[in-house]
């Protein structure tokens, strides 16, 4: 039962740490693209960022400098 | 203890996780390749071409931020020390003509033939040879051999190390 278990968890590990790799520095060119980036879309951030404390009335709820509440 | 050693290794194995060291030796034998220019003509260039003289052989990609951003240095170097240094480009990018894209926009914003000479590592094997830490990276080979590297962009402290560095070699 035991080495069952521990097949398991070696045969787990081999599917999912095996993604896991150190990507060298000249083969980074595929994740430098804009998609890869965390806020590819940046010009639409801002945008929303505008809009979405009108809508709400929640002005600087998305800022670092205030509570949300909507007060300044 | 031989549980912990033993699933230590199997981690390492698995993760594919490999030691971070730089391969490039100051005064070892600069490595030979034969790579073609970035233009029409393709015409092959050789380190062996280079062996009795001085070259800065610099890594850079189109996609690279800090390697667009130290190339007007490398433009000026080539144009102000072009009798005594030869700065030799080599771009890693996939594709030859993001980087000549790049060259074409970036010569007419000099507004004058850049004395760089570009070539292209498709299958950047080079940089794999050189076990690169950081692009851009660029190393100082005199006579075929090493005598300095420099790893990351070009700021103001890093020039004025490889000017001093040039200092020496050009004597």
């Amino acid at each position: 039962m035991k080495r069952g278990r521990t097949g398991i968890l070696l045969l787990l590990s081999t599917i999912f740490l095996s993604a896991c790799t150190h990507v060298a520095p000249y083969e980074k060119e595929v994740l430098a693209t804009q998609k890869m980036l965390s806020n590819p879309l940046s010009e639409r951030t801002a945008f929303e960022s505008h809009i979405y404390p009108i809508r709400e009335g929640t002005s600087g709820a998305e800022s670092g400098f205030q509570g949300g509440c909507g007060c300044k | 203890m031989r549980k912990y050693f033993l699933s230590s290794a199997i981690f390492l194995m698995l993760t594919g996780l490999t030691p971070l060291f730089a391969e490039i030796k100051i005064g070892a034998e600069a490595l030979d390749f034969s790579l073609p220019t970035l233009d029409e003509s393709k015409v092959k260039v050789k380190m062996a071409s280079y062996k009795n003289t001085n070259v800065l052989l610099n890594f850079w990609a189109s996609w690279c931020k800090g390697c667009k951003k130290e190339m007007p240095f490398l433009h000026k170097l080539a144009k102000d020390k072009g009798d005594k240094l030869s700065v030799v480009a080599v771009n890693i990018d996939n594709k030859a003509k993001k980087a000549e894209t790049y060259i074409n926009k970036f010569k007419s914003k000099m507004g004058e033939t850049s004395k760089i000479i570009f070539v292209h590592d498709k299958k950047k094997l080079l940089p794999k040879a050189y076990e690169l830490e950081a692009v851009p990276c660029s190393l100082l080979i005199k006579n075929g051999k090493i005598v300095q590297y420099y790893l990351g962009s070009f700021d103001e402290e890093s020039e004025e190390v490889l000017l001093s560095d040039l200092k020496k070699v050009l004597r």
